[in-house]
């Protein structure tokens, strides 16, 4: 089987990406259970994603996530030895799937920014 | 195609070692962790769904009993996932595979320890809550 350019930067791109939610994740628990003390109401939402700087941590934190998961999902696929076609094939629906489940994410985090849903 | 799938908890003990049991935890934590993201996000966006009222309503309804354990638990998934995935990446960009048991140690210490005062948080959030 012929393989992909990706994979190699498919597979960097997971090391990367699981640093990268180390600072991540640690910055998510630390903010919502430690200085929200775990009480999250809508008010208290909007009233952080109101900054430009938590928008974008988020949305950073929203693209990396599901970069691992759906890749990490995919990998364990992979590992089963599927047919070269089946592979690829999975390959373009988890990648497609993954690019939707962002742009949901997304709308999702935009109508904490701007207190009503965008959509 | 299923007996593949499962092929990493099935196989334990055929080629039982604590790296093995590390490589099924890290795979399992991860399929969980990806299944609770899903939910995660789905929980986040009834805000847009159905409002701001709904989006309180249902992170009100979280602060429950049950939930807090489980809490806890994804808390404990999260750290174990993180700390192993860390351990790989040493071993994989130092060349440290021969100090994988000693490294298992450390971060199972470290683990141990971020769990313990982690939880102790969410339990001490969660007793505020209810008085």
């Amino acid at each position: 089987m012929e393989r992909s350019p990706f994979a190699m930067w498919g597979w960097l791109l997971q090391r990367v990406t699981g640093v990268l939610l180390v600072i991540g994740m640690f910055v998510h628990y630390l903010y919502l259970h430690f200085i929200s003390k775990g009480h999250i109401t809508f008010e208290i939402v909007t009233a952080r994603l109101n900054s430009h700087w938590w928008v974008f941590f988020d949305i950073c934190l929203l693209a990396i996530i599901i970069y691992h998961a759906v890749y990490g999902l995919l990998g364990i696929l992979t590992d089963c030895n599927l047919k070269p076609a089946t592979q690829k094939t999975l390959n373009y629906l988890f990648g497609i799937a993954g690019i939707l489940l962002f742009f949901y994410g997304f709308i999702a985090l935009l109508t904490f920014h701007y207190k009503v849903p965008v959509i | 195609m299923i007996r593949k799938l499962f092929a990493f908890i099935i196989e334990i003990p055929d080629n039982f070692h604590l790296e093995m049991l590390c490589f099924a935890g890290q795979r399992l934590s991860g399929i969980l962790l990806a299944l609770y993201l899903f939910a995660h996000i789905f929980v986040i966006s009834t805000a847009t769904l159905w409002g701001g009222d709904a989006f309180t309503a249902v992170m009100k309804a979280m602060h429950h009993p049950v939930l807090i354990v489980l809490e806890i638990l994804l808390f404990a998934g999260v750290v174990a996932h993180m700390l192993n995935g860390i351990r790989i990446i040493l071993g994989d960009f130092f060349a440290l595979t021969k100090a994988q048991k000693s490294m298992i140690s450390i971060i199972a210490l470290i683990g141990f320890l971020v769990v313990s005062i982690g939880g102790f948080i969410m339990l001490y959030n969660f007793s505020q809550f209810h008085s």
